[in-house]
């Protein structure tokens, strides 16, 4: 029972992780309508930015802190820079580009940090808490819950509660209307990418320490998040939450109770994908974007 | 030059000519090229040899990978799985079943090709960008597989298989690079040849119109479904070739020779060689994604990454084309003739 | 009192063609005025091109500022409220959130409540519905949501772009009941497209016509229901004495 329990708390632990990513991929598909495929190598860039500012001597929240003002600000310049003229291109041409910055991502972080597996400092204490008699847990594996609860609640409350908020929501729902109604929707499309890039660069600083920091660290995470963005609705913040929590949980148990389980995680992420895509598009809780002839 | 930036994919599509004129100097020119090929077996050396076995064999992969995403339209990020499973088919045959190497291709197609059917009955039911993410997850997910303790028994594991790999018979006078070189071109000629037929005829055409607009294809009387399927089972066949012939090529295989990378390597030998362009293209693509690691990696390790990222961004916002349709503008500006 | 709006001299593409061809009229401050036409004379464009939303030319004033080129979203902040065809509304939003966006650009932060209850007081189904979501709203009721939407911001200019279209004639007779007395108690301009001419012109003071993008006819309701173009216009033949007045 114990077993379960602790493998329940890292399931979440890393679906929370998730959860964010598919948060940060919903943010950009609702305001874009693209799916960010580098969204994995951005978060890897962010956090290479946190290792470095932590090498110079900067405590870990601050460094946290400002990682996410970088992370913004380089995101809105992508958007506008490489993302925008591509806007109303084909399918494959939006592909091809979102493949370009993938790898031009990556390979840059290659070519500033090297590939040598790097060791990233936790956020939190690097002891264990205990919770119950013989159920003990790392602080970094709570910690990182906890975080990405923090971030999925400040989210919601920032897209219901705020004007800002409301202005990027109608300028995902209808460009033209919120043009009319004095919202400047380019503005609004590269928040949407500052936003996203800003909750990556926590999912990055939160993965690190477990993986070991590397140029390659995203694409596994990317995979469980998009699973989970899709399981839950690419258009539902709180459904891609839920997905990604989901899939963290999933993996968890497989990887624990399932022989062979912890090698083919991501065969069981792309299965999940298969079948949502094959049987509800749209997910648990999104939309359908139907398609006129 | 047509500005790319928003040029939809299905103005990529240009009618060869058919005038006979064109085409007796087209065949001349096929025939010619498909000498020097063969001829190319007595003049390169070694590692030239391989590096030429190289890239024909990508180009093969990129023929069939151009068939989907050019004249069909559909998105693939995961043909590199396709890729490894002919690599791996000719190498349990060679490693199992002392099979002989020239064969492996004709084993490893078809295994490719009941893969491709299994995967591709899920698969060709999406569309877009769903797809791509789909292949997406199939990329990431084929070196995992192939790590697995499950099938090392067969697969070699992690360390993977070395394959020994006999020339051709004394008499020829071949040695191994040489044996192996021809063999390749005889694919590759053999699979140019039926692309060539392919996109060219009834079901070139089914292709593009079930691309552009599936509902009006639909309704003209094309079968969508059976066009779609065809153009998936040819790109998988030939992934599944060529990723055989590379596996012969190099005389080795093993997980970490199938990264997320190479389906993305292979996508962008036929972004960057050009969509729709049936055989230079893929030839052109293919070089570019074996030679630029040549030269990048000794200056920048990963640095060809960013090669290929910086000029799939430029090639789709410059020339949609590719380099394939670069020369073809080259061409169209030094004859001065008009081509359709 | 400065008119709401003047366009001279104003041309507009959709890039391939000119639509409208050298356009003058004017909105007089404070009162109604219908832009009349058939199917493709180029109202909708019209409102297009003084929102700023296609390449214009020539001159458009609001309130005697020049206004043309300038980008919907400034136009918007300027105190132009459009209510496109079609409605526009946010159907993935709330009732309530359609509301709140209307002021978004309201200058006055504090009169949210007060003009909330007036929007609701026009439109009482709102009210009951406030928080579904838009899409699942009739087409009259979202209609209602999108002008009331339009009046949210406070504006100085309504732009309604065909509010009639699709509509069962019960709801547009309640319709223009209500945009009569908005225009009575507002004293808000505003221009009026409308293909049902009947309508627009009994709720409107003054009405120019449309015809291919060009300018047919123009003056006060009365002069121009008894104009003969009109009837021309829409019916394709001079009409018999009793037809046209209604």
């Amino acid at each position: 029972m114990t077993f379960f329990l602790e493998q329940l708390i890292i399931g979440l632990s890393s679906g929370g992780i998730y959860a964010i990513m598919a948060l940060a991929l919903v943010v950009i598909y609702k305001s874009t309508g693209h799916v960010n495929l580098a969204q994995g190598e951005l978060a890897v860039f962010s956090t290479f930015i946190a290792w470095t500012l932590v090498q110079m001597g900067v405590p870990i929240w601050p460094a946290i802190l400002l990682t996410m003002i970088v992370s913004f600000i380089g995101a809105v310049i992508l958007e506008r820079v490489v993302i925008r003229p591509f806007d109303e291109a084909d399918d494959l041409v939006i592909v091809a580009v979102f493949v370009g910055l993938f790898l031009g991502i990556h390979s840059l972080a290659g070519a500033i940090w090297n590939y040598e597996v790097k060791p990233f400092p936790s956020a939190f204490s690097d002891g264990s808490v205990q919770i119950v008699s013989d159920l003990s847990i790392r602080a970094h594996t709570l910690g990182s819950l906890l975080t990405t609860c923090v971030v999925l609640a400040a989210t919601w409350f920032f897209f219901r509660y705020t004007r800002l908020g409301l202005a990027l929501r109608a300028s995902a729902d209808n460009h033209e209307s919120s043009r009319l109604v004095g919202i400047n929707v380019s503005f609004m499309l590269a928040l949407g990418w500052g936003l996203a890039a800003a909750i990556g660069a926590i999912a990055g600083v939160m993965i690190a320490p477990v993986t070991f920091l590397d140029p390659s660290m995203g694409l596994a995470p990317l995979i469980f998040a998009l699973a989970g963005a899709l399981l839950g609705g690419i258009t539902s913040p709180f459904g891609a939450a839920l997905g990604g929590l989901i899939v963290g949980v999933l993996e968890a148990m497989i990887s624990a109770y399932v022989p062979y389980g912890i090698e083919f995680r991501e065969l069981i992420a792309l299965l999940l994908i298969l079948s949502v895509l094959l049987v509800k598009p749209a997910g648990l809780f999104g939309e359908l974007v139907t398609r006129r002839v | 030059m047509t500005t790319g930036l928003n040029e939809p994919a299905n103005r990529l599509h240009e009618l060869p000519d058919y005038r006979p004129s064109a085409r007796f100097w087209a065949r001349l020119g096929y025939g010619a090229a498909a000498i020097l090929f063969l001829a190319a077996t007595g003049t390169l050396q070694g590692y030239e040899l391989f590096l030429a076995s190289s890239i024909l064999s990508y180009a093969i992969a990129a023929m069939g990978l151009n068939v989907l995403m050019g004249y069909n339209g559909q998105i693939s990020l995961g043909h590199g799985a396709f890729f490894a499973i002919g690599a791996y088919s000719a190498a349990i045959c060679i490693d199992q079943f002392g099979m002989s190497f020239a064969f492996t291709p004709i084993v490893a197609g078809i295994v490719g090709m009941a893969a491709g059917w299994i995967i591709g009955k899920p698969a060709l039911r999406l569309e877009g960008v769903y797809l791509a993410l789909a292949t997406f997850g199939l990329a990431i997910a084929t070196p995992t597989i192939l790590r697995s303790d499950l099938f090392a028994q067969w697969t070699g594991g992690v360390q993977g298989l070395f394959l020994l790999i006999n020339p051709a018979p004394k008499w020829t006078g071949l040695d191994l690079d040489q044996s192996i070189y021809l063999t390749v071109v005889v694919y590759f000629l053999a699979f140019a040849y039926v692309t060539l037929r392919l996109v060219r005829g009834l079901n070139g055409y089914a292709w593009l119109a079930t691309r552009d607009n599936p509902i009006a294809a639909r309704a003209m009387g094309f079968d969508v479904t059976k066009a779609k399927t065809r153009a998936f089972v040819y790109s998988v066949l030939a992934c599944s070739v060529g990723g055989a012939l590379q596996a012969v090529a190099v005389q080795f295989v093993a997980p970490d020779s199938f990264p997320f990378f190479l389906s993305i390597s292979l996508f962008t030998a036929v972004v960057v060689g050009g969509l729709c362009s049936p055989l230079l293209g893929p030839i052109l693509g293919s070089a570019f994604i074996v030679l630029v690691p040549n030269v990048t990696e000794e200056v920048w390790q990963g640095g060809s990454w960013a090669v290929y990222g910086a000029v799939v961004i430029l090639v789709m916002a410059i020339q949609p084309k590719g380099l394939a349709g670069m020369f073809a503008w080259l061409k169209f500006k030094v004859a001065g003739q008009s081509g359709s | 009192m400065t008119p709401a709006l003047v366009l001279k001299d104003v041309s507009a593409t959709y890039g391939h063609g000119a639509i409208l061809h050298g356009i003058d009229f004017e909105v007089p401050g404070g009162q109604v005025t219908a832009l009349l036409g058939a199917n493709g004379a180029g109202k909708t464009t019209t409102l297009r091109a003084i929102c700023g939303m296609i390449q214009t030319s020539g001159e458009i004033s609001l309130f005697g500022e020049d206004i043309c080129g300038r980008k919907p979203e400034e136009i918007a902040r300027m105190g132009v409220a459009h209510v496109p065809d079609g409605r526009g509304t946010f159907s993935g939003l709330s009732v309530m959130d359609n509301l709140r966006l209307g002021s978004f650009t309201a200058r006055d932060r504090s009169s949210f409540g007060r003009t909330l209850e007036r929007v609701f007081g026009y439109f009482p189904r709102l009210e009951e519905r406030k928080k579904q979501h838009a899409g699942t709203l009739s087409g009259g009721e979202q209609q209602m949501l999108a002008i009331g939407r339009a009046l949210m911001a406070e504006p100085r200019l309504i732009l309604l772009d065909e509010p009639s279209i699709g509509l069962a004639p019960v709801i547009v007779k309640q319709l223009f009941q209500i945009l009569e007395d908005i225009a009575a108690e507002e004293g808000v301009s505003m221009l009026l497209v409308e293909q049902n001419s009947n309508l627009a012109l009994k709720l409107a003071t003054n009405a120019t016509l449309l015809e291919v993008g060009s300018v047919v006819a123009r003056g006060t309701s009365e002069e121009l229901s008894k104009n003969q173009e009109i009837a021309r216009a829409y019916l394709g033949h001079d009409p018999a004495p009793t037809e046209v007045q209604q």
